[in-house]
C-alpha cells in the first residue's frame, strides 16, 4: 500500500490548488462549528462562574421565583438539619448618589452566621474583624477595593445610596479584594447585612436565594419542598432559555459542513477522474480494491486533517467575533454575562479535528468506492462514458427524505431540527439530479434561442451530468436559503414588533433603573417616589407606573407585570391607541383584574403552555400560590416564555413591596421630547440614577437585539457561500475534465474558443440561477417555515409571513455572480484543452 | 482549376524529451476538387500528421499548407477554427461522436455552431441521416449505436455544412471488413464536388481512390 499512498500524495502535491480548496472547505465548516461551540460554551461557563462567584463554596441553591424570593424562615428550617450550612442571600442594584450617580450591586449576606464565612471563603470573604464591625455598626457596607479606590472611600466613610425603598446613608465598614469577582459580575460590589438589604429593597422577611452545602440534593429537596433546588453548576431556567436562542448557530455549522461535504465529494471525484487510468492499471497489475480504497481514503483524510487543524485554529480566531453576537443575544434575556470569553479546550480541539476528518472521510468514500468498484477493463478502454439516464428512484427516495426532514422540523425540538436539516440536505442531494435532468431539458430550447449553440450545450451538459450540478446547486442554494429564511423571519418579527410597540406602549418616555439596551429584562427597580418626581416635570402631561417580576411556571420563568390599571387606560385614551387595552377596559374584566381574580396572558404564553382563556392557572408568588383566571389574550413580544398582566396593587400585594420597574411618561403636546428628557434626568438626579428611553429608542433596542441574534448567522452564511463558490468551480472543472475529448472534438469541427468559454460560463449561469431560485424558494418554504415553527415552539411567537423580496432578488443576483466568478478558471481550463491530443486515438 | 488543398515544402517536427521527431519532411502536394485520395503508409510514417496539417488542426514547422488558397499558419487559432467549420469535415477512426448528444444533435452540431437556426440545422441533419440510412436512429445516443452506425453519423456530421474538403482518418480502422466496405461506399457517394482525403491501411480504400499517396518516414514515397 505504501507505493500507492506515495503515488497518491505525489498527486496531491501536483495539485496544490485542489488540496487547498478541500482543506479550505473543511476548515470553514470546522471554523464555524468551533467558533459557535467555543462561544456558546464560553457564555455558559461565564454564567456558571457568575453563579459560583455569588455562591462561594456552596453546592446547591434554593430559590423561590426569579424575583419573588423566599421567606427568611426557610433558612432557619434548613439550619435545623445537622451538618447543613445555609447562607441567605439578597442581590439588587442601587444608585450611589452624588454629582455623578452610579450603579452599585448590593449583596445582602449573613455575616452573623459562621455558615456564611464557611461558604464564602477565599479572598472575597470579609475578615473576622470587618465582619464584626459590619454587625456592630448600623447600616454598614463593605465595598470592593476598586470601587473604594475610585471613590476615595475608607473605613468610616459615608456612602449615600438610593434603592427602590428610598435613600439611605451607609457607613463603610471595610474593603474586600475584588480581583476576579467584579469581572465575573461585570459590576462594582457592596456587601451589606441581609436584613438591611431586605429593608433597602422593600422585601422585609424575604430573601432571593439560599446557598447550601453539607447535604445531598435529594435530602435538600425534601427539606425545601415547594421551592426550586438545583446544583450551582446547573443552569437556571432563564439561562437555559437564553442559551437556546443562540444554539441555532450549530444548525448553521451543520449546513456549512454539509455544503463542505459536497465540495470534498466533487474534489475527490475530480482527482479520481484524472487518475482513473492509473487506478485501473494498478487494479490490472494486481492491487486489491481494499488496498486502493485505503490509499485513496488515507490521502484525503490527511487533507482533512490539515483542513480541520486550520479550521480549529481559524475557529478560535473567529470565536471572539461570534462571541460578541452570542453574548449580546444572551444578555438581552439574562443581564449577567458581561465578560464572557471563549476558551479553547482539548475536547473542543479534538472534537473539531474528529468532525472535520470524519466529514472528509464520509464525502470521499462515495467516489472512492465507485472508482475501485469499476472494472479495470472498462476503465482502461478508450472513451468510456456512461450516461445515467434515470434518477427516478433516487428522486422519490429524496422526496420522502425531504418530507420527513420538513416534518421533523416543525416539531420544534432542537435535536430534531438538526436531524431535519441533515435529512433535508440528503433528500435534496437525491432528488435534485432528476430535477436537473427535467429542468435542463426544458430550458435547452430557450438557451439555444438566447445564446445559440453554447446555450444549448450548456443546458445539455447540465442535463447529462445532473448529479455533479445538483450538488452545487444545493450547496450554494442551501447557504442562500438560510439568508432568505432568516430575512423572512426577521422581517416578520420587525413588522410585528414595530406595530406592537407603537400600538401597545402609550408613553413617550420610559424611566427605568438601567438602560433598555443592556438590561431590557433586568430586575432592577425604582423607588415609588419617582412617580411623583416625574409627574411634576414641566412638559410631562401624564405618568403611570409598572412593576415587573418573574414567576416560575412549568419549568420556565414567566414575566409578570403589574400596571396601574386606571392610569394605564387613561394613557391609552390620551395616546389614541387601545390595542389589547380594550380588554382591560371591559367592566367585567377590569373588576376581575383589580380584585386579583383575573389576569391577562400573552399569546405566546397561551401557545407555549396550552392554557385557554377562561381557565385557571396556579402561579407561585412570594405570598403563596395564586389561583387566577385567564381573562384574555394580549399580543406581546417582551418575553419569549410569555407575559402575564395584572394590576399593580394586586402585584404589590402578592410580590410584596411597592417598587416600580418603569415609570412611563407622556409628553405634553407642545413640548419637545429631548427637552423633557433632559428635565426628567435633571429632576431625578438627586433621587436615583435612571435611564430614559423613548418609543423609537425601544424600537431601536428591539432591532439591535434582533441584529445581535442574527449577526453571527449572517457572517456564517457568507462563509458558507464561499464554500458554495468553491463547489461550483469544482463542478465546472470536473465538467471540463470529463469532456476533454468532446471539447477537443468541438474545437476540431470549428467551434471557437469564445464559443467554448461561453458554454462554460452559461453552464455556470444556469447553476447560479438554479441555486438562486433554490435559495429564494427553499429559504421561504424549506427554511422559513421550519424556522417559524421552531421559533413558535421555543417562544410561542407566530410571526406573519413577510416575503423579503429585496433579499430574494439579492440572493438570485448574488448566486449568479458567485457562479459566474467561479467559472473563470474552468473557462480558462476549457480553452487550454489541446485539440490534437484530446481527439487522438488511444 | 485552383487546388483546394496544397502542401508546399511542408515539414513538421516535434520535440519529444531530448530528441527531435521529424514527422513530415519537405512534403509538397496538391489536391483538386472532386478528387478522392488515399494516403497510405506504415505506422509512424507521418500520415496522421499530414491529416492534422490538412485539417488546420496543426501548423507546419516550415513550409506552407494552403486551404482554398489561405495559408493556415497565417491564421490565428480562431481563424483556423472558422476555416475548419466552413471548409473541412472530419471522420475519425474512433468516430469521436459527442456521447451526450443524440445522432441528430451530433450531426446538427457544426450547423448550430455556425449560427444556423435550430429548426433549419435539425431539418438538414435529419435529411443527412436519412441519406446515410439512419433516419430511424436519429434520437439514439452514440452508445446505443453500433460501430458502423456511429461512423455513418460521423460522416453525416462531417458533411453537415457541405464542407468541400472531407478528411477521414482510418475511417474503417475500427470496423469489421463488411461494415468498413459499406462506409467506403458511402464516402464515395458523397464525393461529387468535394475533395476527399482518406488516411488508411485498408486496401479497399486504395481501390476506390483516384490517387494513392504513399508516405514513408515523413516523406512522400
Amino acid at each position: 500500500m505504501r507505493p500507492l499512498l506515495l503515488a497518491g500524495l505525489r498527486n496531491l502535491f501536483r495539485h496544490p490548488g485542489r488540496v487547498l480548496q478541500v482543506a479550505f472547505a473543511v476548515a470553514l465548516g470546522i471554523a464555524l462549528f468551533v467558533s459557535s461551540y467555543m462561544s456558546i460554551s464560553g457564555v455558559e461557563r461565564s454564567i456558571q462562574r457568575a453563579a459560583r462567584a455569588v455562591a462561594g463554596n456552596a453546592d446547591w441553591v434554593v430559590t423561590g421565583s426569579a424575583a419573588g424570593g423566599l421567606p427568611d424562615s426557610l433558612v432557619d428550617r434548613l439550619r435545623q438539619v445537622p451538618g447543613l450550612v445555609a447562607a441567605p442571600f439578597v442581590k439588587a442594584s442601587a444608585t450611589v448618589l452624588g454629582p455623578r450617580p452610579t450603579k452599585l450591586q448590593i449583596w445582602g449576606i449573613d455575616t452573623r452566621s459562621d455558615a456564611m464565612l464557611k461558604l464564602f471563603g477565599g479572598q472575597h470573604t470579609p475578615d473576622p474583624e470587618t465582619a464584626a464591625r459590619m454587625v456592630l455598626v448600623p447600616n454598614s457596607v463593605i465595598v470592593s477595593s476598586t470601587f473604594a479606590k475610585d471613590r476615595g472611600l475608607k473605613r468610616g466613610s459615608i456612602l449615600p445610596i438610593a434603592s427602590s425603598s428610598g435613600a439611605i446613608n451607609l457607613t463603610v465598614a471595610g474593603v474586600i479584594d475584588d480581583s476576579g469577582i467584579t469581572q465575573s459580575l461585570g459590576a462594582e460590589l457592596g456587601l451589606v447585612d441581609v436584613q438591611l438589604a431586605e429593608q433597602m429593597f422593600g422585601q422585609p422577611g424575604r430573601i432571593d436565594s439560599i446557598q447550601v452545602s453539607g447535604i445531598s440534593l435529594d435530602r435538600l429537596k425534601t427539606v425545601a419542598t415547594g421551592y426550586e433546588v438545583r446544583s450551582l453548576d446547573e443552569l437556571s431556567p432563564a439561562a437555559r432559555d437564553a442559551l437556546l436562542r443562540v444554539q441555532s448557530l450549530y444548525g448553521l455549522s451543520l449546513v456549512a459542513m454539509l455544503i463542505g461535504c459536497f465540495v470534498v465529494f466533487s474534489s475527490v471525484q475530480v482527482t479520481i477522474l484524472e487518475r482513473m487510468k492509473v487506478i485501473a492499471t494498478l487494479r490490472a497489475i494486481g492491487a486489491s480494491r481494499v488496498q486502493l480504497l485505503s490509499a485513496i481514503l488515507l490521502e484525503w483524510v490527511l487533507v482533512g486533517f490539515i483542513g480541520s487543524l486550520a479550521g480549529v485554529l481559524f475557529g478560535a480566531l473567529l470565536s471572539s467575533a461570534v462571541l460578541r453576537g452570542v453574548t449580546g443575544s444572551v444578555n438581552s434575556m439574562l443581564p449577567v454575562v458581561s465578560v464572557a470569553h471563549a476558551e479553547m479546550t482539548w475536547p473542543t480541539f479534538l472534537l473539531g479535528l474528529a468532525i472535520g476528518m470524519g466529514t472528509v472521510l464520509a464525502a470521499a468514500a462515495i467516489p472512492s468506492f465507485a472508482a475501485v468498484g469499476e472494472s479495470p477493463l472498462l476503465a482502461l478502454r478508450p472513451h468510456t462514458y456512461r450516461l445515467r439516464h434515470q434518477q427516478l428512484t433516487a428522486f422519490w427516495v429524496g422526496v420522502c427524505l425531504v418530507a420527513v426532514g420538513l416534518g421533523l422540523s416543525i416539531t420544534g425540538s432542537y435535536a430534531r431540527t438538526l436531524i431535519s436539516i441533515t435529512l433535508t440536505f440528503l433528500g435534496l442531494a437525491l432528488l435534485m439530479p432528476q430535477v436537473m435532468v427535467v429542468s435542463a431539458h426544458r430550458v435547452r430550447g430557450t438557451m439555444s434561442k438566447l445564446f445559440g449553440y453554447p446555450g444549448f450545450l450548456a443546458a445539455d451538459n447540465l442535463q447529462k451530468a445532473p448529479q455533479r450540478t445538483a450538488f452545487n446547486v444545493i450547496a450554494l442554494g442551501g447557504a442562500l436559503a438560510i439568508l432568505v429564511s432568516t430575512s423572512a423571519l426577521v422581517d416578520g418579527f420587525t413588522v410585528s414588533t414595530h406595530r406592537w410597540i407603537r400600538a401597545s406602549l402609550p408613553f413617550d418616555i420610559s424611566v427605568t433603573a438601567s438602560g433598555f439596551g443592556n438590561s431590557t429584562y433586568s430586575e432592577e427597580t425604582l423607588p415609588r417616589t419617582l412617580l411623583q418626581t416625574v409627574s411634576r416635570v414641566p412638559g410631562v402631561s401624564f405618568v403611570y407606573g409598572v412593576r415587573k417580576s418573574f414567576a416560575p411556571f412549568e419549568g420556565h420563568d414567566v414575566m409578570v407585570i403589574g400596571l396601574q390599571t386606571v392610569p394605564y387606560l387613561e394613557a391609552h385614551r390620551r395616546h389614541g391607541t387601545l390595542n389589547w387595552a380594550h380588554l382591560i377596559a371591559d367592566p367585567d374584566n377590569r373588576r376581575e383584574l383589580l380584585a386579583g381574580h383575573g389576569i391577562f396572558a400573552s399569546e405566546n404564553f397561551l401557545a407555549l403552555t396550552g392554557k385557554q382563556v377562561g381557565k385557571y392557572l396556579d402561579l407561585r408568588t412570594p405570598n403563596g400560590v395564586w389561583h387566577v383566571k385567564l381573562l384574555g389574550p394580549i399580543e406581546d413580544y417582551s418575553w419569549p416564555r410569555g407575559l402575564l398582566v395584572t394590576d399593580l396593587d394586586v402585584m404589590n400585594h402578592l410580590w410584596r413591596g411597592n417598587a416600580l420597574t418603569y415609570v412611563d411618561a407622556q409628553v405634553a403636546e407642545l413640548s419637545q421630547l429631548s427637552t423633557v428628557k433632559g428635565r426628567i434626568s435633571e429632576a431625578t438626579r438627586a433621587e436615583y440614577a435612571v435611564a430614559l428611553t423613548d418609543r423609537e429608542q425601544i424600537i431601536g433596542v428591539a432591532d439591535t437585539v434582533l441584529r445581535q441574534s442574527t449577526s453571527a448567522a449572517d457572517a456564517q452564511v457568507w462563509l458558507a457561500s464561499i464554500i458554495g463558490f468553491l463547489g461550483i468551480g469544482n463542478s465546472l472543472i470536473i465538467g471540463v475534465l470529463q469532456r476533454r475529448r468532446e471539447i477537443g472534438l468541438l474545437r476540431a469541427i470549428g467551434m471557437s474558443n469564445g464559443q467554448l468559454q461561453r458554454t462554460v460560463a452559461l453552464e455556470a449561469l444556469l447553476i447560479g440561477i438554479g441555486a438562486g431560485l433554490l435559495g429564494a424558494a427553499g429559504g421561504l418554504v424549506g427554511g422559513w417555515m421550519p424556522l417559524r415553527h421552531f421559533t413558535f415552539a421555543v417562544t410561542g411567537y407566530l410571526f406573519p409571513c413577510v416575503v423579503p423580496w429585496a433579499e430574494m432578488a439579492k440572493v438570485v443576483v448574488g448566486a449568479v455572480v458567485v457562479a459566474t466568478l467561479a467559472a473563470v478558471i474552468p473557462m480558462r481550463r476549457a480553452a487550454e484543452v489541446p485539440v490534437l491530443t484530446s481527439i487522438a486515438a488511444e | 482549376m485552383p487546388h483546394i488543398l496544397e502542401f508546399e515544402n511542408v515539414s513538421r517536427s516535434y520535440q519529444e524529451g531530448a530528441s527531435q521527431i521529424h514527422a513530415l519532411r519537405d512534403v509538397s502536394m496538391a489536391f483538386s476538387p472532386g478528387e478522392l485520395v488515399a494516403v497510405v503508409g506504415p505506422s509512424g510514417s507521418g500520415k496522421s500528421t499530414l491529416l492534422h496539417l490538412a485539417g488546420a488542426l496543426d501548423t507546419p514547422t516550415s513550409g506552407a499548407v494552403r486551404i482554398n488558397g489561405q495559408r493556415t499558419d497565417q491564421l490565428n487559432e480562431e481563424g483556423r477554427a472558422r476555416l475548419r467549420l466552413k471548409t473541412i469535415g472530419f471522420v475519425f477512426q474512433f468516430f469521436n461522436l459527442i456521447p451526450t448528444l443524440s445522432a441528430l444533435e451530433n450531426v446538427a452540431a457544426p450547423a448550430l455552431i455556425s449560427g444556423l437556426r435550430t429548426s433549419i440545422a435539425y431539418h438538414e441533419a435529419a435529411s443527412l441521416l436519412e441519406r446515410v440510412g439512419l433516419g430511424a436512429r436519429a434520437s439514439h445516443l452514440p452508445e446505443q449505436l453500433s460501430g458502423g452506425e456511429q461512423q455513418r453519423v460521423a460522416l453525416a456530421r462531417a458533411l453537415s455544412l457541405g464542407a468541400p474538403l472531407l478528411l477521414a482518418d482510418e475511417p474503417t480502422g475500427n470496423l469489421d471488413s463488411e461494415t468498413g466496405h459499406q462506409i467506403l461506399r458511402l464516402i464515395g457517394e458523397f464525393r461529387e464536388g468535394r475533395t476527399i482525403v482518406i488516411v488508411t491501411h485498408d486496401a479497399k480504400a486504395e481501390a476506390v481512390a483516384d490517387r494513392v499517396i504513399r508516405i514513408k518516414d515523413g516523406r512522400v514515397d
